[in-house]
């Protein structure tokens, strides 16, 4: 599933925490410690959404004016930042929500090939199948494997 | 006069309005104590306690349940409204359910502005602790409990829910030989209605049950829904209330074999099974005539991850709106969706399951 998203189960549990926990809290640490676990997870919350983009702006940034200022320098200063500005990475993922969005888009076409492939024996209806697995493998990961206890 | 459930002054005020409400014999009312309880997911209960002035001028302690929506709407996509009408129905009935008392939707009383039904609070406990475990010294008591569960399923089961009314509440299948296909095929309406992410796993799923719906349901029932160990409120080795209609249907009993929780233990003993589903369902088909299969059981086991993709997708509907959503709103959109993709990806031999119970 891609929803809810990291970002609405984040701002969910800064709900229960500041309006259904702490109010009935008693012991003054215990609380103290439940505004902190709330302003820790609002910023992890912008920092999931932002820290991508935010990190590849800064290191474009700084990979321009490296490259600009190594004439200037010593040769041993200068092949050390030449070697650091030549190690881009290469990109290798789009933004989450392009994916996201694709991933809709992709499993919408999918769900009408299963509708239009009556024969469940049919070769593409068992390559689906075959997908599907390794789609459901991939996500339990954060789906299942991740929680480890009582939840409620 | 409007006001809030955990407010004690409010509610006290609210009973006494409705003081008629409460029962014949009922001559004053005073309410003690509110309390929410935890263990509800999708909807919020809470007890009243309070002390009730019978005819007779004496004041005895009594308890009440209010049941109502979460204020982001309720977890499952059926109504209050429809959970209040079946216990209404059942009223009178064989059926062990608790008195319902009224449903507040008048705007001067309903607390914190939502609707809310009353019902009087039945004296037992969910829990059967010798469920647990394996212990032979328990295997009598966990055969007459899985037995009185029985009798209380085949009550169910055999009711007239023409003549109650039940046809108004739910669906009808066609007839006994299409009630697989019918649930599968209302279920996917109502998801229709609200779903916003294509599901792959369920559209191949449901190609597959449908494929394989059973057509040798003998009958229509009234069929509870979730049901057993934690659903019911037991009392001197009986069940005096069945509790938790919110999946309640029109269908094959076999519906709600496949949902009991605990109920029927498998008990070996000197290897042979002396306990389990072929013996429970010979003697719920001695109790009812109704013949179900252990196949038709296994079916509806796969079905309930249609439901419950339902369920929790309609859930996800209220995260998806915006604002921060309730958190178990947000875990049942969340794991619980995932995990009826499990249930469903069995049905062409995928087992990621992990735990039985999440």
């Amino acid at each position: 599933m891609i929803y809810p998203s990291v970002d609405d189960v984040l701002a969910s549990v800064i709900d229960a925490v500041e309006r259904e926990i702490a109010p009935s809290v008693g012991d003054d640490y215990a609380a103290s410690l439940c505004r902190t676990v709330a302003q820790m997870l609002r910023s992890v919350r912008v920092r999931v959404r932002e820290e991508t983009a935010s990190l590849a702006e800064d290191n474009a940034e700084l990979r321009a004016l490296l490259a600009s200022s190594a004439d200037r320098l010593p040769d041993d200063v200068r092949g050390v930042v030449l070697d650091a500005v030549n190690r881009a990475p290469e990109p290798r993922y789009p933004a989450l929500a392009d994916l996201q969005d694709d991933a809709v888009r992709l499993r919408s076409a999918l769900v009408s090939v299963i509708n239009a492939v009556p024969d469940a024996a049919d070769p593409v209806r068992e390559a689906v199948r075959g997908y599907l697995r390794r789609q459901l493998e991939r996500e339990q990961v954060w789906q299942q494997d991740a929680f480890t206890g009582p939840r409620r | 006069m409007s006001g809030r459930l955990d407010d004690v002054a409010f509610v006290d005020c609210w009973f006494r309005h409705r003081r008629s409400l409460l029962g014949p014999d009922v001559t004053g009312v005073r309410v003690e104590g509110v309390r929410r309880l935890s263990r509800g997911v999708s909807r919020q209960t809470w007890t009243v306690a309070a002390k009730v002035r019978g005819a007779d001028g004496e004041w005895r302690r009594r308890e009440f349940i209010v049941r109502r929506d979460h204020p982001a709407g309720s977890i499952v996509p059926s109504t209050l409204r429809t959970e209040y009408e079946i216990y209404r129905r059942l009223q009178g009935t064989a059926v062990p359910v608790a008195p319902v008392l009224w449903y507040e939707d008048d705007p001067d009383w309903r607390p914190d502005g939502r609707s809310a039904y009353v019902r009087a609070k039945v004296d037992g406990d969910w829990r059967l602790p010798f469920l647990a475990g394996d212990a032979p010294e328990h295997d009598a008591a966990r055969i007459a409990a899985s037995k009185e569960h029985l009798d209380k399923l085949a009550l169910v089961h055999t009711l007239d829910w023409e003549r109650l009314g039940f046809g108004e509440l739910f669906p009808v299948p066609p007839s006994p030989a299409d009630c697989a296909e019918h649930l599968i095929r209302t279920t996917l309406a109502r998801l229709a209605e609200i779903q916003f992410e294509p599901a792959p796993v369920l559209a191949e799923s449901v190609a597959l049950l449908l494929d394989r719906a059973p057509r040798d349901c003998p009958r229509i029932t009234l069929c509870k829904g979730t049901n057993g160990h934690g659903e019911e409120v037991w009392s001197g080795g009986r069940i005096v209330a069945m509790s938790d209609w919110e999946l309640a249907t029109l269908g094959d009993p076999a519906y709600d074999f496949a949902q009991i929780q605990e109920m029927i233990p498998e008990i070996h003993r000197d290897g042979r099974r002396i306990w389990g589903l072929p013996e429970a369902l010979a003697y719920y088909r001695e109790r009812t005539g109704i013949e179900i299969t252990v196949e038709r059981v296994e079916y509806y086991r796969a079905v309930y991850g249609v439901l419950q993709f339902l369920y929790a997708h309609h859930a996800a509907v209220r995260v998806r709106r915006g604002g921060p959503a309730p958190l178990r709103f947000v875990w049942t959109a969340a794991e619980v969706a995932f995990r009826s993709q499990l249930r469903l990806a069995r049905l062409f031999g995928v087992d990621l399951m992990k735990e039985a119970v999440a």
